[in-house]
């Protein structure tokens, strides 16, 4: 079964029109190219609908990189 | 200016600054708001999402009340701004914002939005991480011409400045309409830094503006 990490790379790929991109932890909106304002909603939404959780706004402020979301997604999962 | 003070805002302040903020996001075009301009909000949902927000919603950005100062007049406010330091804990505050705008809207209307969300985009100045922003400056009627902004951008700059590592500079966004605010401001120390290079025609269709300027200025 694929980790989180692996199954967020399809979803930023698709959210930002990037077929090559591959994100890691350490990736933020700063360096990833096209994560914008626009960008960071749908990754949020595409996020929340394939991991069925919903991310408080206090949760999303503290979200600074990949490796900050991947952790709160487990934490909301149990993990 | 006598008799004027400068403090944080406090609960009891949430209606002046839903005012407040309401004013200062008026775009040319028609007197709306930037809320009802771009995101297709009526006028009471405006009213809403401002009051909600500012009392629930992410600390960094600047619809947040913690943000704000107030300038009041024998008890009275008179005048209030938002300042912040962008993306502080390292999240950009238009993200926050666009997280926020497009929770109260819902999925289908946050779409439904989307060219205009993208011409606001494409128009508005990058805020410089770990800046000082300034913004939502409002003076009522009566208080006008009596060096409100001024006392609120010095407050905001000493309260910045009061630890350690403070801002390196400050920065403001405005529509370039807004000339005699920009006015005022240069008399504060900031100077043009970034306009819009381009109107963008959906923008300028929405809101009467051909963009934006951000104004500068390095802090002590």
């Amino acid at each position: 079964m694929p980790d989180t990490l692996d199954r967020l790379q399809p979803i930023f790929r698709e959210v930002l029109e990037n077929p090559g991109l591959t994100v890691d932890r350490a990736s933020s909106a700063r360096t990833v190219e096209g994560w914008d304002s626009l960008a960071h909603v749908n990754l949020i939404a595409a996020v929340e609908e394939a991991f069925g959780v919903r991310f408080a706004l206090g949760e999303l402020e503290e979200m600074q990189c990949v490796g900050d979301l991947v952790d709160t997604i487990a934490r909301k999962r149990g993990g | 200016m006598p008799g004027l003070r400068i403090r944080a805002a406090e609960p009891r302040d949430l209606a002046f600054l839903v005012t407040a903020i309401r004013e200062s996001e008026r775009v040319p075009a028609d007197g709306r708001t930037m809320y009802e301009a771009i995101f297709a909000m009526t006028t009471a949902e405006v009213e809403r999402f401002l009051g909600e927000t500012l009392r629930t919603g992410p600390a960094d950005w600047g619809l947040s009340l913690e943000r704000f100062l107030v300038a009041e007049r024998a008890g009275t406010p008179v005048g209030a701004c938002a300042a912040w330091v962008e993306a502080a804990h390292g999240v950009p505050s238009g993200h926050l914002a666009a997280i926020a705008i497009s929770r109260f809207l819902g999925g289908t209307r946050w779409r439904a939005s989307g060219a205009r969300v993208r011409a606001l985009a494409s128009s508005a100045p990058h805020r410089s991480a770990g800046a000082l922003q300034l913004e939502s400056f409002y003076t009522a009627p009566e208080a006008r011409g009596l060096g409100v902004s001024a006392r609120l951008i010095a407050q905001a700059i000493a309260h910045a400045m009061a630890g350690p590592g403070g801002p390196p500079i400050a920065e403001i966004g405005l529509l370039v309409e807004n000339d005699a605010a920009a006015r005022a401001y240069a008399k504060a120390g900031f100077a043009p830094a970034w306009r819009t290079a381009a109107p963008n025609p959906a923008f300028r269709e929405a809101t009467g503006s051909v963009g934006f300027v951000q104004l500068r200025r390095a802090l002590p």
